[in-house]
């Protein structure tokens, strides 16, 4: 039997490899499967500068028949620049893809008006990336979950971990609010709770909570390519019509014991709201409905540990780093690997192991400004 | 130590005034509380919606106004007038130097918390139809109210089906309603009310269903009658209106924004709210009459054709069968609802897209509800800011502290994050990852 701790889009991922390919798995999860940042963030599947593009690229146009649900994953992505320094770094972004072999290609203000008609005089240009891509996030966590049950896994809701059993250099158990369960192996893949229980068991995985925010309008008439942002904004059109943005401050948080702080917004949703008026002045009469917030957490150097552990051994421990939705195809087959044969053999994983943390200063939170304010 | 000067600490949110108190609702209760707390010598802002953005009650925000509303709606200053005339205590509370901010809705409220802890202290959003601001409160005193409960009975989504709020609204605040003959849906005394106030205003009525019935609301475009069944035969009646009076429920949407419990209490409504240190809820919003939609909501929900959530097309079969929306062209589960284990409805809604439009499910809310607690009472669907659906530009006209804007980045502004995962990470003297330059942030 292998113990997933954590139904965040990480955790579901693995257990649907691993499922897949005929393993034992059960998910345990504190609260409701992709509840968190898993389910609620603004669904880009587009990250060049990790190990697993390539194999994320590769996979997102078969998750919808893999998983027998719709993820609404639609390829490519459009990038919208409003002044010469923008553009700038958009092009060096760029160029982290086209080093791999993925085609870009330059938009004039015309191209960009003719994609998306709410671009104003303010748009200088942007680029095509006829990579990448954008799904939603809650659809894509619950159809791995459903995928999961479907191939003989089990699933466990409303169910906390409050640590390992450990015999003989091993993880013997996972023990949870529910009782114990035996275990073959164990991915610890709690997103802010990761730090929290992996010290339980004498291993320090530092992350750091944070709250981040997203606003989104009533839906609009639908674009060809709806994954379209910039800015200092991520987001898009949803295949509804309505437009989802995130981006700006962020708040460093403490966890809440076991729970994990509410996802509050705040006045930020209006500085959200300007930046997405700038970029798409034809939208400005666009309603915003809603808002939401997201509790992600960040190792030091903003990189994902995807480490099989050395004591116990047969344990791995998965942080995306609060970059996890878009890569979890990837992230989730690679854990798998991890868990059964020791080693992932289509990326290179060697800079995301816990070790390179070995020598930080205990109060790497406050010298870094990553600790919560106090109350 | 360092600071991070991406995160929210130390950025300001500007205020257009701070109050000792501020009063969310301009009805009986709210010019009370604000009164009160004037005479106690305190600094005290009055706000209430009214005289509303007739785009929003075209959204039937806050109430179910069904498009029976006349062209007079659109005078703003002399819907104004109407109000302070239609609440003379507005006028009390003016000489008692309580400000009275007309035509200003409450879109969000801000408490600082262990979850927002860089906010300098409690905000209320405002705006008017033009603009965003913030006012800086002690004390706030909810007076929101309550809502129209929607039944999804057949018909129930054409032009001239209205709630009893929405009917009350248009007949006596805004002198507005367009309608000549209706039909009265609802047993209680909120039904009696709106009959009584039709027969002072010389309102034919066509008909007073009391009782949950098999009934059709008819009509191509917009009302045209109601169709019912009474003693075994179907009895039909013609009107242009139809005012659904079977139930209210507590507006609570500030209450939950700020982060009050909300408990259910059919005794009073349905959800309530408790108040918490610095929130006050009073009048209708703090508890309403004791629920009476249940054998209504049973009888419409058990048809799999009922429209549940109208903005986004939701069929009470779609949500029994958690079927994803229409544009995918996809089957939910097997399994239907129970694939999903203890329902709540932010996850059903997430999945079936039930009140996730532009209503901010006002219409669909208490329908869902019922549906989805078949088996154990589900807990409430959260309410989210902006509490009314405001365009972009009014959003985006909020002051914005310049040292917001300036180290405004796109995601948490770690240098190395960006750089490829494969190679190891630079050396950085104090950031571990390094930080964007100010300008590299801006992507």
């Amino acid at each position: 039997m292998i113990v997933i701790v954590g139904g965040g889009v990480t955790g579901l991922s693995t257990a649907f490899w691993l499922s897949r390919q005929g393993h034992p798995v059960t998910v345990v999860e504190k609260g409701i499967l992709g509840w968190e940042a898993s389910g609620r963030n603004g669904g880009g599947c587009t990250h060049p500068y990790s190990p697993l593009f390539r194999e994320e690229q590769r996979l997102w146009p078969m998750m919808d028949e893999m998983l027998g649900h719709p993820t609404e994953w639609r390829p490519f992505r459009i990038k919208v620049a409003l002044d010469e320094g923008q553009l700038d770094r958009l092009w060096k972004s760029t160029r982290l893809a086209t080093d791999q072999g993925f085609a870009a290609e330059a938009l004039d203000r015309a191209q960009l008006r003719e994609l998306c008609p709410w671009v104003g005089p303010a748009a200088i240009g942007g680029i095509f990336w006829r990579y990448g891509g954008h799904a939603n996030p809650q659809r894509t966590s619950q159809a791995y979950a459903w995928a999961v049950e479907r191939q003989g896994g089990r699933i466990l809701q409303h169910t906390t971990v409050t640590g390992l059993r450990l015999a003989g250099g091993r993880a013997v158990a996972v023990e949870t609010s529910a009782g114990e369960i035996g275990c073959d192996a164990v991915v610890l893949a709690a997103g802010p709770h990761t730090a929290q229980l992996a010290e339980r068991f004498g291993h320090r995985i530092p992350v750091a909570p944070a709250r981040a925010e997203i606003m989104v309008t009533e839906p609009l008439p639908l674009l060809a390519h709806g994954g379209i942002d910039g800015n200092g904004l991520y987001g898009r059109q949803t295949l509804r019509g309505n437009l989802a943005y995130g981006g700006g401050p962020h708040e460093w948080l403490d966890l809440d014991g076991d729970a994990t702080p509410r996802a509050v917004n705040t006045p930020v949703v209006a500085s959200l709201a300007r930046r997405l008026a700038e970029m798409f002045p034809g939208a400005a009469h666009a309603r915003v409905i809603r808002s939401w917030g997201g509790i992600i957490e960040n190792t030091p150097d903003g990189r994902p540990i995807l480490d099989r552990l050395t004591d116990p051994d047969n344990v791995v421990v998965a942080t995306m780093s609060s970059v996890g939705f878009g890569l979890s195809p990837a992230s989730g087959r690679a854990i798998a690997q991890l868990v059964a044969q020791g080693a992932c053999d289509f990326a290179d994983l060697s800079q995301l192991k816990a070790a390179r943390f070995g020598n930080l200063p205990l109060d790497w939170r406050a010298r870094q400004g990553w600790e919560a304010l106090p109350l | 130590m360092s600071s991070d000067p991406t995160s929210l600490a130390g950025k300001e949110f500007p205020l257009r005034g701070r109050f000792a108190t501020v009063v969310v609702g301009a009805g009986e209760a709210g010019i009370t509380a604000a009164l009160a707390a004037a005479e106690a010598g305190q600094s005290v802002l009055l706000v209430d919606e009214h005289p509303l953005d007739p785009g929003l009650m075209g959204m039937d925000i806050p109430w179910l106004f069904g498009g029976r509303l006349d062209a007079a709606v659109q005078n703003q200053a002399r819907m104004e007038e109407r109000i302070v005339a239609a609440r003379p205590g507005l006028e009390a509370a003016m000489s008692a130097g309580v400000e009275v901010a007309l035509g200003t809705s409450a879109w969000g409220g801000f408490l600082r918390s262990a979850s927002s802890r860089a906010l300098a202290g409690p905000m209320l959003g405002l705006a008017d139809r033009r603009s965003a601001w913030l006012v800086g409160f002690e004390r706030i005193v909810v007076a929101t109210g309550a809502r129209d409960v929607v039944v999804p009975l057949p018909g129930w989504t054409l032009p001239g089906v209205m709630g009893a709020r929405g009917f009350d609204a248009a007949l006596r605040l805004y002198g507005a309603f367009a309608g000549q003959r209706i039909a009265v849906l609802g047993g209680g005394v909120l039904a009696a009310g709106v009959a009584a106030a039709a027969r002072a205003a010389g309102i034919g009525i066509a008909a007073e269903i009391c009782a949950a019935a098999p009934l059709r609301i008819e009509g191509a475009v917009e009302v045209e009658g109601i169709a019912w069944q009474e003693g075994g035969a179907w009895r039909q009646a013609a009107c242009d209106t139809v005012v659904m009076a079977i139930d209210t429920v507590p507006n609570l949407e500030l209450p939950d924004l700020l982060g009050c419990p909300i408990r259910w209490d059919p005794a009073r409504g349905g959800f309530v709210p408790e108040a918490m240190p610095g929130v006050q809820v009073v009048g209708d919003a703090a508890g309403t009459a004791p629920m009476a939609r249940a054998g209504w909501m049973a009888a419409a929900l058990a048809e799999p054709h009922a429209v549940v959530c109208a903005c986004e097309e939701v069929l009470a079969g779609d949500l029994r069968a958690l079927r994803p929306p229409r544009y995918l062209g996809a089957e939910g589960p097997e399994a239907g609802l129970a694939a999903l284990g203890p329902l709540n409805q932010d996850q059903v809604k997430r999945l079936t897209r039930a009140g996730m439009g532009a209503c901010q499910g006002r219409r669909c809310r208490d329908a869902v509800h019922a549906l989805v607690s078949a088996e154990r009472v589900a807990p409430h669907a959260s309410h989210r800011a902006p509490l009314r659906p405001l365009p972009l530009s009014v959003l985006a006209a909020l002051e914005e502290d310049p040292a917001l804007r300036a180290n405004w980045t796109g995601w948490f502004g770690i240098a190395a994050q960006w750089l490829p995962h494969w190679e190891p990470v630079p050396e950085h003297p104090e950031f571990i990852g390094g930080r964007l330059t100010a300008e590299d942030a801006g992507k």
